[in-house]
């Protein structure tokens, strides 16, 4: 389909207020076609997270940087964000506006699921910003059941905040969450080889990494936190968009299924040429 | 002393499907083993229980027969004992971890458990069965996570039935204790091997590995000086 058509088709459903089928087309378009102006004016008032509007401003302001009213958007943007870090920095409109040597900045990629970037303010330890998120996310609920789910989220967070809950680092939470099927890989090995490792070497030692691997995979696909991975193999930034934690996970499974698949593999083996002992007499 | 109900509600999930699972599984082994010959029920159990000899020896089935054991019962009793107590002491612990690392450290603290007697009774050509060590795992677990929860428990004073609701502390302790004589026994050679108090002791002490299972809100709880 022709960009022109999809972008009717996009401030169409932008007008009538379809803002995620709108979102959804006009973010396709901008995949396709980043220096797209008018996409990009249109999405600034589609996404949802105050960064994606910012970033969206700014590549409008690097395609076009006569634009007066996406100007005077991204100023009032700014402001807000200032409002909310509490910082009393001057703004630069004209720096701001303008990334550095006027190149054209097409990321961070812009958050596609508003809910996955509430639950990843939240993840960060940001409880207010998660919490004002959902806010606004209730507010736009299409259904009963959404908006039910999402008011859940806000009295859970309040909850959190009254609790004085302590804020994990989510590295730790990974770090710690690698051990799970790990530890259980290694006892079921010491099980698998008579307790002593060194007399009976087994291949299935290799499958400690492989599992401990897939664990970790596991872990980061849970806890939404920045990391290298989301950069250097999905070529996002933040923390890894719907589609790159699924695949993520469904690598874990298969790494940590694999090497217990094999040791029951090697279970069964042993089970074949097993000769049954007779019944002992008890005491 | 017969521990009968946690009465606290969930605070992550709805429904504790893998406790649910692992009940239903184990009955379902339970009566595959009722359907069984009287002349292959040895063979049956030798194949898929936990002996130290053949452990130490690697012979026979191994980790396989390690999981396999967890789910196979002696008895009646045996098994509705066991499911009771999965219920009452598995669905929180479930609620804190999630379910798939609830299944990881299910079968962790009863591996470890078995690891405990076949180091204890390393000479032993009797088959270990039974969910009881990862239930005294989840036991550990559930002392650890909901130290003020309460259980609501079966008590004859005298020989009137009365149904509590005791400290989860005080109920755990008292099964703990429960064990720890005969296991003592059975070091010095003076106890029947009928059941595993070593088992139940090891998979008590992998309890400590719980807070490498949980989610990540009830790990910040566990810290935050509040209930998990």
């Amino acid at each position: 389909m022709q960009s022109n058509e999809l972008l009717r088709r996009g401030v169409e459903a932008a007008r009538v207020g379809r803002r995620t089928e709108a979102r959804e087309i006009l973010l396709r378009i901008v995949d396709e076609e980043p220096r797209n102006e008018m996409a990009w004016v249109w999405l600034t008032g589609l996404v949802d997270g105050l960064e994606d509007k910012i970033i969206a401003c700014e590549n409008v302001l690097t395609i076009n940087p006569g634009n007066e009213k996406v100007k005077a958007y991204l100023v009032m943007l700014l402001q807000q964000k200032a409002t909310i870090e509490e910082s009393a920095h001057v703004i630069d409109v004209q720096k701001l506006a303008m990334p550095a040597g006027g190149q054209f900045d097409a990321g961070p990629r812009l958050s596609r699921d508003p809910l996955w970037e509430a639950e990843r303010l939240e993840h960060e330890g940001k409880f207010e910003e998660a919490k004002r998120a959902y806010e606004i996310l209730a507010a736009k609920a299409k259904s009963s059941s959404q908006f039910d789910h999402i008011y859940r989220q806000i009295v859970r967070l309040e909850g959190l905040q009254q609790e004085k809950i302590r804020f994990v680092a989510p590295a730790l939470s990974i770090r710690r969450m690698t051990f799970t099927w790990s530890l259980l890989y290694l006892s079921l090995l010491f099980v698998q080889v008579g307790l002593n490792p060194f007399a009976h070497f087994s291949f299935l030692w290799i499958g400690l990494p492989v599992v401990g691997l897939g664990s970790f995979l596991l872990a980061l696909s849970e806890v939404r936190t920045r990391h290298v991975i989301w950069e250097k193999i999905f070529l996002e930034e933040g923390s890894g968009s719907h589609f790159a934690r699924t695949v993520l996970m469904v690598a874990g499974w298969v790494f940590v299924i694999l090497p217990f698949a094999l040791m029951i593999l090697n279970s069964l083996a042993r089970l074949q040429h097993f000769q049954i002992p007779p019944e002992p007499f008890f005491r | 002393m017969l521990p009968l109900n946690d009465t606290e509600p969930n605070r992550y999930s709805y429904f504790p499907i893998v406790t649910v699972l692992l009940i239903l599984v184990n009955c379902f082994v339970y009566l595959l083993e009722l359907t069984l010959g009287r002349d292959d029920f040895w063979p049956f159990i030798m194949k898929y229980g936990v002996t130290p000899t053949l452990i130490l020896g690697v012979e026979g089935g191994g980790a396989l027969s390690n999981v396999t054991a967890m789910f196979l019962h002696g008895g009646l009793l045996h098994l509705l004992g066991n499911m009771l107590a999965l219920w009452v002491f598995g669905r929180r612990v479930e609620d804190a971890c999630g379910p798939w690392r609830f299944v990881s450290f299910y079968l962790f603290a009863g591996t470890i458990a078995h690891v405990f007697y076949i180091l204890v009774q390393h000479d032993s050509p009797i088959p270990g069965i039974g969910a009881s060590g990862a239930i005294f795992g989840l036991m550990g677990a559930y002392m650890l996570l909901y130290p003020g929860g309460r259980i609501r428990t079966l008590v004859f004073v005298s020989i009137v039935p009365t149904w509590p609701r005791i400290r989860a502390i005080w109920v755990v302790l008292y099964f703990f204790v429960l064990q720890v004589i005969p296991a003592i026994r059975i070091l010095s050679g003076a106890e029947d091997y009928s059941v595993n108090h070593w088992a139940h002791l090891g998979g008590f002490f992998t309890a400590i590995f719980i807070l490498l299972f949980l989610r990540p809100e009830a790990y910040a709880r566990y810290f935050s000086d509040t209930a998990v």
